[in-house]
C-alpha cells in the first residue's frame, strides 16, 4: 500500500504531468504523418530523457506511445493512409464512414475507443499479469505459425466482392514478402543483386503506396466535379462527440477485441497491427450489424481502434514481468528502465513495486490525456477536409512520399512508395481489393520463418502443428472463421 | 610583407580548423532503433554534442546487416561532417557476401564496447555447468536445438564456433534477433541460446535462465562466476563489437578533434554507467588499434563464414 | 474484362516465381529449404489464376463482364509521371524546388486557380521541409 501511494505521488507530480503532455502532443504529430512510427518518436525522444528524473522521463514515453499508436488511426479514417501499421485495419470501416460524411464521428469513437482499450489492457497487466505473461511463452514456432494462419484467415473477409480476387492479391502479397534473405539458411530470394532489397521489401512503403498513393490517383482519375463538391461538404459535416447511447452500443465489441489486443499485444512479436486486424474480423460475430462491416461501420472502427490500443498494455504486461520485448518500443522502453536503475523481470515487481505502480498510473493517464488532447485535434483536423481537393490530393501525395523516405532515409523506399502507389490505383481500376495484400505481407514472414522453424524443431514432422493444444485451437479457429466468412459472403 | 603574408595564410589556415565543427554533424545508425547499437550510439552522441557545441543528429538506415548504412558511410564526403557507427558486422558482411568493403575501407575513429557471446539454458535443466553441457551434446549429436539471432549473425557463428570447437552437431535455430530466441528459450521451445549476458540477464536474475560460459578472453562484469570457454581450454572466443567511423579520407585535424571529443564522451561517468549497466564491456581502442582489431576480425570471418554457412 | 487482365498478369507472375524459385532448394527430408515457400505460391498462384481466368471469359461469354471505370486518363497519366520524376531526381537539385514544382505541377493539373495553387504549394513545401527536415532531422538534400 506504502508503495502505491509513493508510485502514485511520483506520478502525479506537476512536472510529470506536464512531460506527459509534452509526450501526448508530440505523439500525436508523429502518429499522425504517415510513415513516422511510434517507435520512431521514442527512440528520438529517448536520449532527452537522459536528463530528466525517472518519472519524467519515463511519463513523456507513455504519453507518445499510447498518443502515437491512437493517432495513427486519424490519419487512417481522413486519409485512407494509416499513420502507423497499427491502424491498417482502422482504414476498412473509418475512411469509408469518411466517405459518408461522418470523418467527426469516427475520429471521435477513434479516441473513445482507443482510450477504453487502453485501460483495460492496463487492467489486465494488473489484474492477471503473470498467468498472460506465462501463455505469452507458451508460444513456440509452431503456435506462431497457426497465429499467422489465422490471421491469414481473415483474408477471406477484407477480399471484397470475389473471393478468388481477393486470395489471389493475398497470394501477391505474400510473394512480395519473400523477397530478400530467406529467414531460416539466409539464401538470397529475388533480390536482382541490389542490396537493398536484402532486408526485403519494407513493410511500411508499400502499405502508404497502396493505400495513400493509390487512393490519391485513383480520385483524381475518377472523381468528377460534381463528385468533388459533394465530397467539400461532406467533409464539413459531423460531430465529433459520439452519443453516450452510441457508446453504449459498441461495448460488447470493444470489451471482445479488447481481450483479443491484450493477449495478441502479449505475444512477444506480434503486434498492435496484427491484433487491429484479427479484432476487425473476429468481432464480427458478436457485431450487432455484422454485414456493415468494410462499408462503414461504426463497430468495426471500434473494435479495430480498441484492439490497437488494447495491445500496449498486454506488450507492457511481457516486457514488465519478464523482461522480454515483444516489439521494437518495448525494447526502448527496457532501455529506459535500466538507465534509471530498473531491471524489468519478475523481481522488479518485488523490489521496486512502487515503480511498477507509477508505470500503471502513467499509463491510465495518458490515455485520459489523449483523451482530452484527442478530442480538440480531431476537430481541427476535420478542418482539413473541407480543404479544396486538389490540395489535399497534394499534400497525401508530399507527406506520403517524404514520410516513407524518413522511416530509412532511403531513396529505394521511395522508389516503392511509387511503384506501389501506382500498383495500388490499377488494382482499384480492375476492383482487386488491396486489404488481403497488406494482410499477407505482414502474416506471410511470421508464417513461413515460423513453419520452417518449427519442422526444425519436430525434425520434420509436421504433426507438431496438430498435437500442440493452442497450435491445434487456433487452426481450428482459422477453419471456422474462414467457413463463416464464406457463408456470408453467400448470403449477400 | 612575405612573412605577413605566410602569417595571415596561417592564421587564416588556423582558424578555419579552429572553426570546425561549425555545422551540425550527421551520425549514421546501421540498426533500428532501440537495439544495441542505437542506444549506443544516441548516448554517446548526445553527451559528444555538449562537448563539440555542435548538434549531433543521429539517422538510422537499415538494411543487410547494416551493409547499406556502412555503404553510405564509406560513400560520403570525408568532411567530418558525416559519420557513424560501426558493429562487428563490419568485419562480416563482405563473407556474407552482402557488400564488397571491410575496415580498411574506413578511417576508424575508436572502438567502444564488445559483448561476449554466451551459451545460457533454462534453470531447471539438467546442466549445472558447462562441462555438464558438452558431455551431454557429445553424447547426443544433433538432438540439442540452440537458437541464435538469424542467419549469418554474430550468434550465429557463435554456436558454429562453440559446435566446432566441441566437435560435435547441434540443431541451429536462427530467430528474428535475440529477444525472440530468448523467449523461446523461456518458454522451452528450445535448449540453448548463444547471445550476449545482456540479452539474459533479467531471466537469469530472476531464476529462470543459467549462464553456464561466455565466450570471451576475460569473464564478463556482469556475471563475474561464469567461467569463460578458453579457462577450460576450449579456444573460442566470439564476441560482437562497437565502434566509431568515418569516411576514408579525413583531415587529420578533423579527425583529431572528433577522437578527442568522443574520448571525452567515452570516459565521462554517464556513458560508462550506461555502459555497465547494458552489460558491455567497455573496451576502448583508438582509431589505429581499432582498425588493426577490426582488420584481424576481417580475415577471421573471411575465412570463418563461406566454410560455416556453406557460402 | 478487369478479370481476365488481371488473371493474365498474375499467370505470368507465376510463371516467373516458378522460374526464380527452381534456382534456390527445396529442402532435405520434410524440412523446407528457401524455394519451398516460393513454389508454393507458384502453384497456388497458376491455380487461382486460371480459376479467375476461366471466369472472366464466362462471364464475357455471358456478356456479364464489368467494364472498367471510366475516368480522366490524361490527368492521371500525367500525375503519375510528374511524381516518378520527382522520385528519380531525388537527391539532386534542392529539396525545397523540387517538392514546390512537383506540388504545383499536381495543383494545377488538378484545375486549382494558378494563384491558389501557388500560395498552397509554397505553404505546404515550406512545412514539410521544416518539420522533416529541422524537427525530425530526416536527411533531405
Amino acid at each position: 500500500m506504502q508503495q502505491f501511494i509513493q508510485g502514485m505521488s511520483q506520478a502525479l507530480e506537476p512536472q510529470a504531468i506536464l512531460y506527459l503532455f509534452v509526450g501526448t502532443v508530440s505523439g500525436l504529430v508523429i502518429g499522425t504523418l504517415p510513415g513516422l512510427t511510434a517507435t520512431m518518436a521514442i527512440a528520438i525522444l529517448t536520449p532527452l530523457t537522459f536528463w530528466l528524473s525517472p518519472n519524467e522521463g519515463l511519463a513523456m514515453l507513455v504519453g507518445v506511445w499510447n498518443s502515437a499508436i491512437f493517432s495513427g488511426g486519424i490519419s487512417a479514417i481522413l486519409i485512407n493512409t494509416p499513420g502507423t501499421p497499427a491502424s491498417i485495419a482502422s482504414t476498412f470501416d473509418g475512411y469509408s464512414l469518411t466517405r459518408k460524411g461522418l470523418a467527426g464521428l469516427a475520429l471521435g469513437i477513434n479516441v473513445v475507443f482507443s482510450a477504453v482499450g487502453g485501460i483495460l489492457g492496463i487492467l489486465a497487466l494488473i489484474l492477471v499479469g503473470f498467468p498472460l505473461a506465462r501463455f505469452a511463452l507458451s508460444f513456440g514456432p509452431a503456435e506462431y505459425f497457426s497465429l499467422a494462419i489465422f490471421g491469414l484467415s481473415t483474408m477471406v473477409a477484407v477480399s471484397g466482392k470475389s473471393i478468388i480476387k481477393g486470395m489471389l492479391a493475398g497470394f501477391l502479397g505474400f510473394s512480395i514478402s519473400i523477397i530478400g534473405l530467406d529467414p531460416i539458411f539466409g539464401s538470397e530470394r529475388f533480390t536482382f543483386g541490389r542490396m537493398e532489397l536484402l532486408s526485403g521489401v519494407s513493410f511500411i512503403p508499400v502499405m502508404i503506396g497502396l493505400f495513400g498513393v493509390g487512393e490519391v490517383f485513383y480520385q483524381i482519375y475518377a472523381f468528377t466535379h460534381s463528385e468533388i463538391t459533394s465530397e467539400k461538404t461532406v467533409g464539413q459535416l459531423g460531430r465529433v462527440v459520439p452519443t453516450f447511447k452510441e457508446i453504449k452500443g459498441m461495448m460488447p465489441v470493444s470489451l471482445f477485441s479488447s481481450v483479443i489486443g491484450i493477449i495478441i499485444g502479449a505475444i512477444p512479436g506480434a503486434g498492435a497491427d496484427i491484433a487491429g486486424l484479427v479484432a476487425w474480423d473476429q468481432s464480427r460475430r458478436i457485431a450487432k450489424k455484422p454485414d456493415e462491416y468494410g462499408k462503414g461501420s461504426l463497430e468495426g472502427l471500434a473494435a479495430s481502434t480498441t484492439a490497437n490500443n488494447a495491445c500496449l498494455g498486454g506488450a507492457l504486461t511481457t516486457m514488465m514481468s519478464l523482461g522480454i520485448p515483444g516489439d521494437a518500443v518495448t525494447a526502448v522502453l527496457i532501455g529506459a528502465f535500466i538507465m534509471y536503475g530498473v531491471q524489468p523481470g519478475p523481481i522488479m515487481f518485488r523490489d521496486r513495486a512502487d515503480f511498477v505502480y507509477m508505470i500503471v498510473i502513467l499509463m491510465v493517464l495518458a490515455n485520459i490525456a489523449f483523451l482530452s488532447v484527442g478530442f480538440l485535434a480531431s476537430k481541427i483536423l476535420t478542418k482539413f477536409l473541407s480543404l479544396s481537393q486538389s490540395f489535399i490530393w497534394t499534400t497525401i501525395i508530399i507527406l506520403s512520399l517524404v514520410g516513407a523516405y524518413a522511416i530509412n532515409n532511403s531513396p529505394f523506399d521511395l522508389f516503392i512508395v511509387f511503384v506501389a502507389g501506382t500498383l495500388g490505383f490499377v488494382l482499384r481500376l480492375i476492383d482487386v481489393p488491396l486489404g488481403p495484400i497488406v494482410l499477407a505481407l505482414i502474416l506471410g514472414p511470421m508464417a513461413e520463418a515460423n513453419m520452417r522453424r518449427a519442422l526444425i524443431l519436430s525434425r520434420g514432422s509436421a504433426f507438431v502443428f496438430f498435437t500442440r493444444p493452442i497450435s491445434l485451437v487456433l487452426l481450428i479457429l482459422s477453419v471456422v472463421s474462414i467457413l463463416g466468412s464464406l457463408i456470408r459472403k453467400k448470403k449477400t | 610583407m612575405k612573412r605577413f603574408l605566410v602569417g595571415f595564410l596561417v592564421i587564416m589556415v588556423v582558424m578555419l580548423f579552429a572553426a570546425y565543427p561549425d555545422k551540425p554533424i550527421t551520425f549514421i545508425i546501421q540498426a533500428a532503433p532501440g537495439g544495441a547499437s542505437d542506444m549506443v550510439s544516441r548516448t554517446i552522441t548526445s553527451i559528444a554534442q555538449e562537448i563539440l557545441k555542435v548538434p549531433i543528429t543521429c539517422t538510422n538506415i537499415t538494411g543487410a546487416s547494416g551493409a547499406i548504412a556502412m555503404k553510405r558511410l564509406q560513400t560520403s564526403k570525408p568532411d567530418g561532417y558525416t559519420m557513424g557507427y560501426v558493429p562487428v558486422e563490419l568485419s562480416m558482411v563482405k563473407a556474407l557476401g552482402f557488400a564488397d568493403f571491410g575496415p580498411e575501407d574506413f578511417d576508424l575513429l575508436m572502438r567502444i564496447m564488445v559483448i561476449p557471446a554466451a551459451v545460457t539454458v533454462r534453470a531447471d535443466s539438467q546442466w549445472k555447468t558447462i562441462q555438464d553441457f558438452i558431455d551431454y551434446v557429445k553424447s547426443h549429436p544433433g538432438t540439442v536445438t540452440v537458437g541464435n539471432s538469424g542467419p549469418g549473425s554474430i550468434w550465429h557463428i557463435a554456436a558454429l564456433s562453440l559446435e566446432k570447437a566441441i566437435g560435435t552437431k547441434l540443431v541451429h535455430v536462427p530467430f528474428d534477433g535475440a529477444a525472440p530466441a530468448v523467449a523461446a528459450l523461456m518458454g522451452g521451445h528450445i535448449t540453448a541460446v548463444t547471445v550476449s549476458p545482456t540479452e539474459v540477464k533479467s531471466g537469469v536474475e530472476s531464476g529462470q535462465l543459467r549462464i553456464l560460459a561466455v565466450m570471451s578472453e576475460e569473464r564478463s562484469p556482469l556475471f563475474p562466476q561464469v567461467p569463460t570457454l578458453k579457462e577450460l581450454g576450449y579456444d573460442v572466443t566470439v564476441a560482437a563489437w562497437g565502434g566509431l567511423a568515418l569516411p576514408k579520407g579525413i583531415d587529420p585535424q578533423i579527425y583529431k578533434i572528433l577522437a578527442e571529443a568522443f574520448k571525452k564522451a567515452y570516459d565521462s561517468e554517464a556513458f560508462q554507467k550506461f555502459l555497465s549497466d547494458r552489460g558491455m564491456t567497455p573496451a576502448y581502442l583508438d582509431g589505429e588499434n581499432f582498425k588493426a582489431f577490426a582488420v584481424s576480425q576481417f580475415n577471421m570471418f573471411m575465412e570463418l563464414i563461406p566454410k560455416a554457412l556453406g557460402k | 474484362m478487369a478479370d481476365l487482365i488481371f488473371s493474365l498478369t498474375t499467370l505470368c507472375f507465376s510463371i516467373y516465381l516458378f522460374v526464380g524459385s527452381s534456382k534456390l532448394p527445396k529442402g532435405v527430408s520434410n524440412i523446407p529449404g528457401p524455394g519451398f515457400f516460393p513454389n508454393l505460391l507458384a502453384w497456388v498462384i497458376l491455380f487461382l489464376s486460371c480459376a479467375l481466368l476461366l471466369n472472366g471469359v464466362w462471364k464475357i461469354i455471358k456478356r456479364k463482364g464489368q467494364r472498367i471505370i471510366r475516368g480522366r486518363w490524361k490527368r492521371t497519366l500525367l500525375i503519375i509521371i510528374g511524381t516518378f520524376v520527382y522520385v528519380l531526381l531525388w537527391g539532386k537539385g534542392n529539396f525545397f524546388i523540387n517538392t514546390w514544382l512537383l506540388l504545383l505541377f499536381i495543383q494545377l493539373t488538378t484545375k486549382s486557380k494558378w494563384y491558389y495553387a501557388l500560395i498552397g504549394s509554397t505553404i505546404l513545401s515550406l512545412s514539410v521541409y521544416l518539420l522533416f527536415g529541422k524537427i525530425f532531422h530526416v536527411m533531405l538534400f
